[in-house]
């Protein structure tokens, strides 16, 4: 029999499951899980059975569906898909089967812990945390008594002993690394594209979701330092920059960096990773990659965390097949090039170089937009440098990075994120896609510094961040993508705790692992050991002790009477202490008046509670044990 | 392919036959047993090992995916399991089984009539979802322990039974686990033959004594008031007379019993006699028996009645 409470209950499961994994569910798939419930919960309240062969068919032809999208969806979805159709289906048979039961208990276990695939933030992972105990609670109701519907205090008792096991199984239990590639080919990427037109930020600006999170240890560096770099473009088409990286790991260096910092990246679906500068030391899932970027060894598709050490400083030349290739110049801007030529004539060196771009800019009143216009032309650089002179990091990067070029410098652009929000209860630093940034690197001396024409044309976006560097006008307009609701506020209030919970529960790692491990070799066992045995000890002699004390002294006296007068003779279970001693008395006539006082006594403490006869008795009691060892 | 499976079953019996043997040496037959550590069994159900299989999918799960929270699931599920095993000891451990028989007289029930057996369940806090299932009865699932557990026997033939091995197994919390024993108490019982039909009680063979003619006695206290004279306490009320027929009057002879029949017809007789010796016993009579095995000599009461159905059942 099943507990009547199960049908209903499990329906609820199923509905709240199906909101939450919305996600994860193709829009049809959900619409047939909609109705499958919606059905159970008909056929449930008019108590009529559903026939087996109407589940097989319906089950048949979910899975040719299924399998018709299988192309087009990707491998995980589809298994979220068709644990959440067998789950629906099988709790569509049940009726008061136990069998039945007993598997959707079994496929909710999996279907919920599937959940974590989708999304790990706190509040998310929360609510599949709720559900995982409710499915606790269905699995508790198949095998408890039927009319019961509640958790008894022995079995909450039951729960709580298992909690304290399943952290210490976190921390201790050795980890696997991935056994297998899993890359998510369907999955859109999010955050950086994998090239960069000419005005190619302006969306990724509008979009105020995180893309990582930061905290530093000690130092942490000046607000206009905070250049993540994340992308590299080395080809350009006229059009687009694209990556053109040889991938020719470069070795990182092997001293530490002063500034010591621990990222937290949300799942982009990319392999790319942030950090600032030339990177010292890295530790984690992490690796370096040609020009000073670092890649994840695998696609991130959920919050992955690493650390990093780095100076800051200027990532180094690799090759010299690096600077030739950062020369080329496939696509011609007639008026650009002419200007750059004219500058390279005045100013000689890459830096000074640099500095004369800079006045460029400032001089020419280049002006900073959100909503610059279209550039049509075939020169696209040229329409941006003397017709428009309106733009976003993307143009001004782009076109530095070509008037460097044309003037036979060696530049790349080079994307990723600038600055960031401190946040005060959490001390770390966020960073949200709309800080996204692209700027230039220009080969000096061996070193890729970096030029950024954004310092000149709008000096508050690194200082301030973006809104501060905007128009009003074009202010109101980026707002209009940050709308948030009371509860949105509120949640933005609590973020830090989700930032404590990535950093302390999602990216505890191997290597964390070990490092518990050491410390505890490093523990002075013997003093832990031998103060724990003692506390034991400690701990069981007042046991004792209380349970001794709590026996009355009544009952520590008879006791100690039989124990000392069974040599004289056993007592049997019918009689009294008094008949008992009353036999003793006449088989033991040389005892006769030891064992009359201590009947006596015995009687006077047991009958008229005078305390002072317990010593009498046991004084009493002593003698006899002597005499009879002495006659034995 | 008989052969076989015949051989097979023969070794099955075996192997359960050697372990009863060992069983019995572990566990003598008592009539009052409390469970403790090596009575009781405990390994993970069929519906455990999915769960086994669950857990590890998981883990592979979240190692491959990197997952730490499908991990944490994994563990939360393992640490439930590995809590299950406890949890399921301590559902049966410490609970004390006593046999419960009346007082007045052996346990025993008639031929093709159920029997119903009570055990008193103590140290039952907390325990729940026990079920009881042996050769002699029909399975019984207890949801909550009550203090006494009635057990209602298969009906069976006449003759002197002990209450067999029989098995106490539970599944709570979270049928993971399951947690069992084998129970062997002391507890004969009787089964007496059928009582035969009433209509044949005329039919049995009592001697019919002769009546022989009145004889008077003087009144006593405690004579019946209809044995009374009445004419002549008409005529002489100071002396009241009684009248004596002869079954009163002779100390009456006791009744006697002889188990003859042999084959079909010794059950008909045995039922016959059941129902005889009852019917003497409530008529306040003497009787005895006399079987093939042995005799009984003439008495009454309680206990002699149920010394005669025994022999009754051993024919």
């Amino acid at each position: 029999m099943l507990n009547p409470a199960f049908i209903p209950t499990a329906l609820l499961v199923q509905l709240m499951l199906l909101a939450l994994l919305q996600e994860g569910l193709s829009w049809w798939s959900s619409l047939v899980l909609m109705g499958i419930l919606l059905f159970k919960y008909i056929s449930f309240k008019v108590q009529q059975k559903v026939r087996i062969m109407t589940i097989n068919a319906l089950a048949v032809m979910l899975c040719l569906l299924l399998l018709s999208q299988l192309w087009q969806q990707d491998m995980q979805d589809s298994m979220l898909q068709l644990l959440f159709f067998s789950a629906a289906l099988r709790l569509f048979s049940i009726h008061s089967e136990l069998q039945h039961a007993k598997k959707l208990v079994w496929v909710q276990y999996f279907l919920i812990t599937t959940g974590f695939m989708l999304n790990q933030s706190l509040w998310f992972a929360s609510v599949v945390f709720l559900l995982f105990f409710c499915n606790l609670y269905l699995h508790y109701l198949l095998f408890a008594p039927v009319q019961q519907n509640k958790f008894r205090w022995t079995d909450i008792r039951l729960l709580l002993w298992v909690m304290p096991f399943c952290v210490a199984l976190f921390v201790l239990f050795p980890r696997l690394p991935p056994l297998w590639q899993t890359e998510r080919q369907h999955q859109a990427q999010t955050g950086l594209a994998d090239e960069l037109s000419l005005g190619g930020l302006e969306r990724l600006v509008q979009n105020d979701s995180l893309a990582f999170r930061v905290e530093f240890k000690d130092e942490k560096p000046a607000q206009h330092e905070l250049y993540w770099r994340a992308k590299v473009f080395e080809a350009f088409n006229g059009q687009d920059w694209l990556p053109d990286l040889q991938r020719t790991p470069q070795q990182p260096v092997a001293t530490p960096g002063r500034y010591q910092y621990q990222l937290v990246v949300e799942p982009h679906f990319q392999r790319s990773l942030f950090s600032l500068g030339q990177v010292n030391q890295l530790q984690g899932q992490v690796q370096t990659v040609a020009a000073g970027l670092i890649e994840s060894r695998q696609q991130i598709s959920r919050r992955f965390s690493y650390s990093l050490t780095s100076n800051g400083a200027a990532v180094a030349q690799q090759n010299t097949e690096e600077a030739k290739r950062n020369l080329l110049l496939r696509h011609s801007n007639p008026q650009a090039s002419e200007l750059a030529l004219q500058l390279k004539q005045q100013h000689r060196t890459a830096s000074a170089y640099a500095r004369a771009l800079y006045q460029y800019f400032e001089r020419e009143q280049f002006s900073y937009s959100l909503r610059p216009p279209v550039l049509n032309q075939q020169s696209e650089v040229d329409q941006f440098l003397f017709q428009h002179k309106v733009g976003f990091c993307g143009h001004y990067a782009s076109a530095a990075a070509y008037l460097f070029r044309a003037a036979g410098i060696p530049a790349r652009v080079v994307a990723g994120y600038q600055g960031g929000v401190w946040q005060t209860q959490g001390d770390y630093l966020q960073v949200l896609q709309k800080d996204a940034h692209a700027w230039v690197e220009y080969l000096d001396d061996g070193y890729w510094r970096r030029f950024d024409a954004t310092v000149i044309v709008a000096p508050l976006r690194l200082t301030q961040g973006l809104s501060d560097a905007l128009s009003l006008s074009e202010r109101q307009f980026l707002d209009q993508f940050f709308q948030r609701g009371f509860l949105g506020n509120w949640l933005q209030q609590l973020e830090w705790l989700d930032y404590y919970w990535s950093v302390w529960v999602l990216s505890f790692d191997q290597t964390e692992q070990r490092f518990i491990w050491l410390y505890f070799k490093t523990m002075p066992w013997l003093w832990i050991s031998t103060g724990i045995t003692t506390s034991l000890l400690l701990v069981l002699m007042i046991y004792l002790w209380l349970q001794r004390s709590s026996q009355s002294q009544n009952v520590l006296l008879r006791q100690r009477m039989l124990k000392v007068l069974r040599p004289y003779g056993e007592k049997a279970d019918y009689q009294s202490m008094e008949s008992y001693l009353h036999q003793l008395i006449q088989l033991y006539p040389l005892q006769a008046t030891k064992l009359n006082e201590l009947l006596s006594a015995y009687q006077r403490f047991e009958f008229a509670e005078q305390q002072e006869q317990l010593q009498q008795c046991r004084k009493l009691l002593h003698q006899l044990a002597k005499h009879h060892s002495a006659a034995g | 392919m008989t052969l076989q499976m015949t051989m097979w079953q023969t070794m099955k019996q075996r192997l359960r036959l050697r372990f009863y043997r060992w069983l019995d040496k572990r566990q003598p037959a008592s009539t009052e047993l409390t469970l403790r550590q090596h009575l009781l069994y405990v390994f993970p159900s069929a519906y455990g090992a999915w769960f086994v299989l669950l857990i590890i999918l998981l883990y592979i799960f979240g190692s491959n995916y990197q997952n730490n929270l499908i991990l944490l699931c994994a563990y939360l599920l393992l640490s439930l399991f590995c809590c299950c095993i406890l949890a399921a000891f301590f559902n049966l451990y410490r609970l004390q089984l006593k046999t419960n028989p009346p007082l007045s007289m052996p346990l025993h029930t008639y031929a093709g009539q159920s029997l119903m057996l009570s055990l008193a369940l103590s140290h039952t806090g907390h325990k729940k979802m026990l079920s009881f299932s042996g050769d002699e009865f029909a399975p019984l699932l207890v949801e909550t322990l009550p203090e006494l557990l009635q057990l209602e026997l298969y009906p069976r033939q006449r003759g002197f039974y002990q209450l067999q091995r029989f098995k106490l197994e539970s599944y709570f919390p979270f049928g993971l686990i399951r947690c069992w024993t084998y129970i062997q108490l002391q507890q004969p019982y009787w089964v007496y033959p059928a009582p035969a039909e009433f209509k044949n009680t005329n039919a049995a063979p009592r001697q019919q004594v002769p009546d022989q003619p009145d004889q008077l006695a003087p009144y006593l206290p405690g004579d019946q008031a209809s044995s009374i004279d009445w004419k002549r306490l008409a005529k002489n009320p100071w002396q009241p007379v009684v009248r004596q027929n002869s079954e009163s009057g002779v100390p009456a002879l006791p009744k006697t019993l002889i188990v003859t029949a042999t084959g079909k017809a010794l059950e008909l007789q045995l039922s016959q006699f059941c129902v005889l010796l009852t019917q003497y016993e409530q008529q306040g009579e003497s009787y005895s028996l006399h079987t093939p095995l042995n005799t009984i000599g003439p008495d009454q009461g309680q206990v002699h009645l149920h010394r005669c159905l025994q022999a009754l059942s051993l024919c």
